[in-house]
């Protein structure tokens, strides 16, 4: 059997001590213990619900327990570490030892099927939601590739996994930390709220750096003001505190980039012109997209803006 | 007189009498051990001398589910283990009318 069966039924001050029996067994091949704690957790589960009687009063304190065992079993006594490492490790037990401690790690082994049980939706339910945003649109089962099967799936087999590696504490000792903290980490991710990571390109925009004027689609390059007559017309644009409105944010050096109507127009990039469409009488061709971008020669200089270029006809 | 010395030295032979009666756990074995007298004997002891046994190929063991808590693993006797009872069993009789007689012996005296 196993100290995990054990966990199901023991009491919290039964586990306690059983726990600390294996760590005084720790350095014993992991079925000796397995098998060794299996007996003892009978008897911790048959003695603790009956009597008040605090374990060690009844049974010594576990160290003493799984000596007197080692002992009888002849398996020597625990090697004893010295230095760094054993001090830090009576640090440690003195600590565990605190009642506070004690209590909240009796709430711990309480708790800790039910962690078990949940951890694996846990973890891929946050994934989820900080990478696809919405991920329950068949709540409880989270999306995984679009697919809430696929998501029920993963969550059955990471749950299976959990206990699994809860009943090999030893061999799936660093997969289940990993796997805990895995789960804490995304937990923590999708509480803070810090999530999606994956942005639209307007959310992207929203909160870079980039100080030019944004559409859905990108950054805007250039504007072209019409008239109520369909004619090119030239306006200055300024935002609500009555700084210019640049397309390019490179140019701000030079102000803004005016789009004039006398044949003049203002093409900030590398000179190239836009071609507006022309109706039959020669006017301009108002709000019709997509326009056709193209480069032409720089022709004439603007002392404050960087390249100017002629209006095609 | 140390009596929790005398009785390791004698929790080989009990166990394995105990164990030879019928299957049992480690638990029960024990209880049964303190009903026969043995009031002194640890719990670990217990434990630890079951294991030793099984590992020297003298008893075997089998995974119980039980409703009243967790599986328990019930120890039986094998053949090596019958074998080594009896052979415990005879050194104890000698032993104890070998003591039994220089202990009549020294009351005779007495």
């Amino acid at each position: 059997m196993t100290t995990t069966a054990a966990a199901t039924t023991l009491t919290p001050a039964a586990e306690a001590y059983l726990q600390r029996v294996r760590k005084a067994l720790a350095d014993l091949p992991e079925d000796e213990q397995e098998e060794i704690l299996g007996d003892v957790a009978v008897q911790l589960a048959d003695l603790a619900p009956a009597t008040d009687t605090d374990l060690e009063t009844a049974l010594g304190s576990p160290e003493d327990f799984a000596g007197e065992l080692r002992e009888a079993a002849g398996m020597g006594t625990k090697p004893t570490p010295d230095g760094l490492w054993s001090a830090l490790g009576r640090r440690l037990d003195e600590f565990r030892n605190r009642p506070a401690i004690r209590w909240w790690m009796a709430q711990w082994v309480r708790l800790r099927p039910y962690w078990l049980a949940t951890r694996g939706w846990l973890l891929v339910a946050s994934i989820s939601v900080i990478y696809n945003g919405d991920p329950f649109v068949r709540f409880p089962l989270p999306e995984v590739l679009d697919e809430a099967w696929v998501g029920g799936a993963v969550v059955a087999a990471l749950t299976w996994l959990s206990f699994r590696l809860a009943r090999s504490p030893r061999r799936g000792r660093f997969v289940d930390v990993a796997f805990t903290a895995a789960t804490l980490f995304y937990v923590s991710i999708t509480l803070s709220g810090a999530f999606p990571l994956t942005q639209s390109v307007d959310e992207l925009h929203a909160g870079a750096s980039y100080r030019g004027l944004l559409g859905t689609d990108g950054p805007i390059t250039n504007l072209y003001p019409y008239d109520l007559d369909g004619n090119p017309t030239q306006v200055l644009l300024y935002d609500q505190e009555g700084r210019p409105v640049l397309t390019r944010p490179e140019l701000r050096s030079g102000g803004y980039e005016p789009l004039v109507s006398d044949g003049t127009l203002i093409i900030p990039e590398d000179g190239g012109a836009i071609a507006i469409p022309l109706d039959e009488n020669g006017r301009p061709i108002p709000n019709l997209y997509p326009q056709e971008e193209r480069p032409s020669p720089y022709r004439g200089v603007q002392p404050t803006i960087p390249t100017t270029t002629t209006l095609q006809p | 007189m140390d009596t929790t010395q005398v009785l390791k030295g004698l929790l080989d032979t009990a166990v394995l009498a105990i164990v030879a009666r019928e299957d049992t756990y480690g638990y029960d074995i024990i209880r049964r051990l303190r009903e026969a007298g043995f009031d002194g004997v640890g719990e670990a002891s217990v434990y630890g001398t079951l294991r030793r046994l099984y590992r020297g190929g003298y008893l075997t063991s089998q995974i119980v589910p039980s409703e009243e808590g967790p599986p328990r693993k019930y120890y039986g006797i094998n053949a090596a283990g019958r074998d080594l009872l009896e052979r415990s069993t005879k050194t104890w009789t000698h032993l104890a009318a070998v003591m039994n007689d220089l202990l009549d012996l020294t009351e005779e005296a007495a």
